[in-house]
């Protein structure tokens, strides 16, 4: 492989593994150079669709290769290649069209399920190529690096300052323009409106250069905005611009705040450019105002553009001999550090590939998972092709008998089956590209990285086109070669008797089995998601979230608020606090406003981790609580802990349930009372009353242990821990509240404002207010209700896909159920015949049809049982989720699904069994002859 | 493989075959995308063929000995690239199929049918 191919080609190159070997070794080299060539002359989408092209190209070769040959010394089957590709004719292709007609129940069952695992392959395969060979959609964006150090003693980044990046600009010839930026949020204010935050870049005019991207109106920024004393301007993201100016097409030349500081607006950038990250403004990095010393000054983020010409491995040996001249000038700044340049997005997202070799294969063998499920769902149609080639048998086995080779017959079936599986592909892709649309969506929210897109590249459609080709080898060729595997005399005289020669083997039987076993397993990890998925509804929470928004009060860095006056810690505390108590004091006159109160934590949202011991004797509960077993004779637990206003408990409508609620002498200095809420008194105390028991905090080893903290009171649980909904767990943690006193103030205080109406209508007014009481205040609001959503939607989502495979795999076991038992019925025709013309009781009959499909079933609904078993003690024992399952109730529903899934198969086997008995004992006796 | 001993028993060429031999007939040897250019420029871009579809191609003809391999000329680029020449057989396979369509395009009828057709 050619390191200068850029990358789409060494992609192919890669795809050349699926030649033969011959083939490969004689021409393989050649056709990548073939495309090299026109990839290099190509411009623009051109250079899409060639690749597209060549890589079906590649895959046809492979198969019409595989069958047949025409490389190099392969003369022993000259010409198969051709006749192989007159084998698989249109034809073919048509008569399986004819087939998803005929056979709608296959098509709907098999297609469907097909596209479902078509697209849980693609969506990973996709992900996995975003995480790992990222592209950025900026023109010749695979040219872009990112430079930064790596600490090689504290084996972390290390932060780059002005100095590296001026020294860079001037040493490094292979990377021709150095961009920098660094992120903040920003109350941005228009015309007379309150402001609200966004998420800005404060740039360079080179990195908007590396970007490459022309502005949709006026300018982005020039060298000369960065200079000292030049009049303060921004440029628009799209989204802004349409969000907060109503697309206004004159909007160059407008004057609005960023924090308290007017700037003029000079251009706007085009939809879906967020460049360097997820940002939506942008202003000029002022390079010249920062210290000019290095390692001084605030931390910066490096990127550049390599030089035509230049690749990355020449950057990087030019940073490496740079590197060296620097530990020469400055021995203590640079003697650990190491100058990197890596592809743009792994320098900002994180590292898949320096040294780090087992992770990728790790992440890419995960690409193996939706391949088995895909050949295990396949398997599943195979048992229903191999039925409905069962019916066709008559017509195989004459075909067969009047010189129609194996392998014409196999790339028939083959061709039937690729049929439907392009049928799925075409379900399946845009199903992909939705749910990684949506998928994505969710997991970033706002601050999505610009590269990271939906929809499907190239390479991701190539490998759809390899999965189909699996799943119809998988549903076409395994039932084919076992239709076709016997000797055709018998079977000629058998199929032309009206008797079946095929029979339903140990491996169709099987499959049945773990289908019904499967089936039984996946509904119980569906229970236990979907108990996750429930678990944090209004009821559970102790609140009814939908009243409530949650306020981040933030302060405008750089304003006089900050750098104004005294500026030691404990008088911006104070200014702070003061700040607070005003914008309290000013929403609880609001009238929109029902209640409000300040706490450092917010139910649902962030809260802060403590660990305590209790004065004397504790309860707790063996495997709930989180106990730290490091000292044995001095127990330690995890809980959460907030400071809240002495009204939170009010506000939030939770009663004490028992001692008493936070009053004003709680607030004083040395009067350390807290209020502890049910879990904790469950989970430490054993459900006993723990009022007037004492704990405290820093009871590490070697840790001077903090003040005893009494307990005064006991108030119902509140959902305060967003992160504990990632553990099986969903329990309501242990919780102490502190009161909130003047000389308890955290960094950033949060709000909760119960409306009287809708929270939604209500969060401008509170922005006006704050915005009143000091325009440096910066708000982040939340809808709490939004948060429960987003909170649940996880396990919602997880709960949603189990449920739909465990719909899936119940209906493939009952079509596989029901395949089986009509040919096996159609089988014994003539015996079941036979048998009713000698008087044979129909019960008997029935029952003896229906004893083989009832001992599959019962065997698989057995396996199954002892699948969930098995989860369950595992569950319980290892994992401790004792609390999340219950088991009588767990049972009670397993027993039911069990029973349920006996009905249903029963009910499967009506249909053959009432037509074996219809048979005529003349029609059967005839059929004999 | 035995070859036939007369070249019209090896005919007709089929457009892409005839036009590959063509080129390299008229160019000298050529590698890969320079023979798929100029098949595309003497058919009028009607011709079009990824690099798979291409080599087997050249793999076909090259089992029928009517082309085979040569050196790079000395230009250096891409020591990748397989420059492919054509045989003496695969000189006369062409020449018979070239005598072969124009002993058709002759024939009045075949003249009248391409006026009709325009």
């Amino acid at each position: 492989m050619h390191r200068e191919d850029p990358l789409p080609v060494r992609l192919y190159s890669r795809a050349l593994v699926f030649l033969p070997r011959r083939f490969r070794e004689s021409y393989g080299a050649a056709m990548t150079a073939m495309l090299a060539d026109e990839w290099r002359e190509r411009r623009g989408p051109g250079r899409g669709a060639l690749l597209a092209g060549a890589l079906v190209g590649l895959l046809w070769t492979a198969v019409v290769e595989r069958i047949g040959g025409t490389g190099r010394g392969s003369d022993r089957k000259a010409g198969m290649a051709e006749r192989i590709a007159s084998d698989l004719s249109w034809l073919d292709f048509k008569v399986g069209f004819r087939m998803l007609i005929r056979y709608p129940g296959l098509t709907v069952v098999g297609g469907l399920t097909m596209a479902f695992a078509i697209a849980a392959g693609v969506g990973v395969f996709q992900l996995i190529t975003l995480m790992t060979h990222p592209t950025l959609p900026l023109p010749d964006g695979e040219r872009i690096v990112g430079l930064g150090y790596w600490d090689r003693a504290a084996n972390d980044q290390a932060a780059t300052t002005a100095y590296d990046v001026i020294r860079w600009r001037e040493a490094l010839t292979s990377v021709e323009e150095i961009g920098a930026f660094r992120s903040h949020r920003r109350n941005l204010g228009v015309g007379g409106g309150v402001g609200a935050p966004v998420t800005v870049a404060e740039l360079n005019a080179a990195g908007f250069r590396v970007a490459g991207v022309p502005p949709l109106l006026g300018r982005t920024l020039v060298q000369s905005d960065e200079e000292p004393g030049a009049p303060p301007v921004v440029v628009l993201g799209h989204s802004l611009w349409r969000t907060r100016f109503g697309g206004d097409p004159g909007v160059v030349g407008n004057v609005v705040r960023l924090g308290e500081v007017p700037v003029t607006v000079v251009g706007v950038m085009p939809e879906r450019f967020a460049f360097p990250v997820d940002h939506e403004l942008w202003t000029p990095l002022r390079l010249g105002d920062m210290p000019p010393e290095a390692g001084r000054g605030p931390s910066l983020q490096v990127f550049g553009r390599l030089a035509t010409g230049a690749g990355i491995s020449l950057a990087r040996a030019e940073a490496r001999a740079l590197a060296g001249r620097m530990v020469a000038d400055f021995p203590a700044r640079y003697e650990h550090l190491v100058l990197e340049v890596r592809p743009y997005a792994e320098s900002i997202l994180g590292n898949f590939s320096a040294g780090n070799a087992m992770l990728r294969a790790g992440i890419y063998s995960i690409n193996l998972l939706p391949v088995l499920f895909l050949i295990l769902v396949c398997g599943n149609v195979a048992l229903l092709m191999f039925a409905r080639v069962a019916t066709r048998e008559r017509e195989l086995v004459v075909r067969t008998a009047l010189g129609a080779s194996r392998r014409r017959i196999v790339s028939q079936l083959f061709a039937e089956a690729l049929v439907l599986g392009v049928l799925a592909a075409s379900l399946g892709l845009p199903a992909a590209s939705l749910g990684l649309h949506w998928g994505l969506g969710e997991v970033y929210g706002e601050s999505r990285p610009f590269w990271v897109v939906g929809g499907l590249s190239p390479a991701t459609t190539f490998y759809a086109g390899l999965l189909t080709i699996v799943a119809a080898v998988v549903t076409g060729v395994v039932p084919a070669l076992k239709a076709t595997g016997r000797r055709t005399g018998p079977r000629l005289r058998q199929a032309t008797a009206g008797g079946g020669g095929l029979r339903m083997g140990g491996i169709w039987t099987g499959m049945i089995v773990a289908q019904v076993a499967t089936t039984v397993a996946f509904t119980a990890v569906a229970y236990l998601v979907h108990r996750q998925a429930v678990e944090l509804t209004p009821q559970a929470m102790g609140f009814q979230p939908e009243q409530y928004l949650a306020v981040e009060i933030g302060v405008e860095s750089g304003t006089p608020v900050v750098t104004a006056g005294d500026t030691s810690f404990e008088a911006l505390r104070q200014r702070y606090a003061a700040m607070t108590d005003e914008l309290v004091r000013r929403l609880a006159a609001d009238p929109g406003v029902a209640s409000v109160t300040v706490a450092d934590g917010i139910p649902l949202l962030d809260q802060r981790v403590g660990v305590v011991e209790v004065d004397g004797e504790a309860d707790p509960t063996p495997g709930v609580a989180e106990v730290e077993y490091t000292d044995p004779s001095r127990p330690r637990y995890f809980i959460m802990t907030t400071s809240v206003a002495i009204d939170f408990f009010d506000v939030f409508r939770a009663p004490v349930l028992s001692g008493r609620a936070l009053d004003s002498p709680d607030l004083a200095q040395h009067a350390n009372t807290v209020i502890v809420n049910q879990s904790f008194v469950d989970r430490l105390f054993g459900g006993r009353n723990p009022v007037g028991r004492r704990i405290r905090y820093g009871v590490a080893p070697g840790e001077q242990p903090g003040p005893w903290y009494e307990i005064v009171g006991v108030v119902r649980n509140l959902v305060l821990d967003r992160t504990n909904s990632l553990v099986l767990d969903q329990e309501v943690r242990a919780q102490v509240y502190h009161p909130l006193s003047p000389g308890r103030v955290d960094y950033p205080l949060h709000l909760a404002v119960r409306a009287g109406g809708d929270p939604d209508a209500l969060a401008p007014s509170i922005r006006r207010i704050a915005a009143e009481v000091n325009p440096a205040l910066r708000l982040d609001i939340r809808n709490l209700e939004r948060a429960r959503i987003e909170d649940a939607r996880f396990w919602k989502f997880c709960s949603d896909v189990i449920l739909l495979v465990t719909v899936i795999a119940l209906f493939l076991a009952l079509a596989g159920i029901y395949s089986v038992m009509s040919f096996t019925v159609s089988q014994r025709t003539r015996e079941i015949g036979i048998r009713v013309a000698l008087g044979a009781r129909a019960s008997s009959i029935v029952a003896e049809i229906f004893r083989r499909p009832l001992r599959l079933v019962a065997a698989g609904v057995t396996s199954g049982c002892a699948l969930v078993a098995a989860l369950m003690v595992f569950l319980l024992g290892v994992v401790g989720l004792g609390e999340s399952v219950v088991p009588a109730q767990a049972a009670a529903l397993f027993l039911a699904f069990g029973l349920a899934v006996l009905v249903v198969c029963a009910l499967a086997c009506i249909g053959p069994t009432r037509r074996a008995l219809r048979v005529q004992p003349a029609v059967a006796l005839n059929a004999e002859v | 493989m035995t070859r036939p001993r007369n070249p019209e028993d090896a005919l007709p060429l089929k457009p892409k075959p005839f036009l590959l031999l063509l080129v390299l007939e008229q160019d000298g040897p050529l590698h890969g995308y320079a023979i798929k250019k100029a098949m595309q420029e003497r058919s009028g871009g009607t011709v079009r063929m990824d690099p798979g579809g291409f080599y087997r191609l050249v793999a076909r003809l090259e089992r029928d000995g009517l082309v085979g391999h040569t050196d790079a000329p000395l230009e250096g680029g891409d020591e990748r690239r397989q420059y492919v020449a054509i045989t003496d057989w695969g000189r006369s396979v062409l020449r018979a199929e070239a005598r072969r369509i124009a002993s058709l395009a002759r024939l009045p009828s075949v003249q009248a049918l391409a006026r009709e057709g325009r």
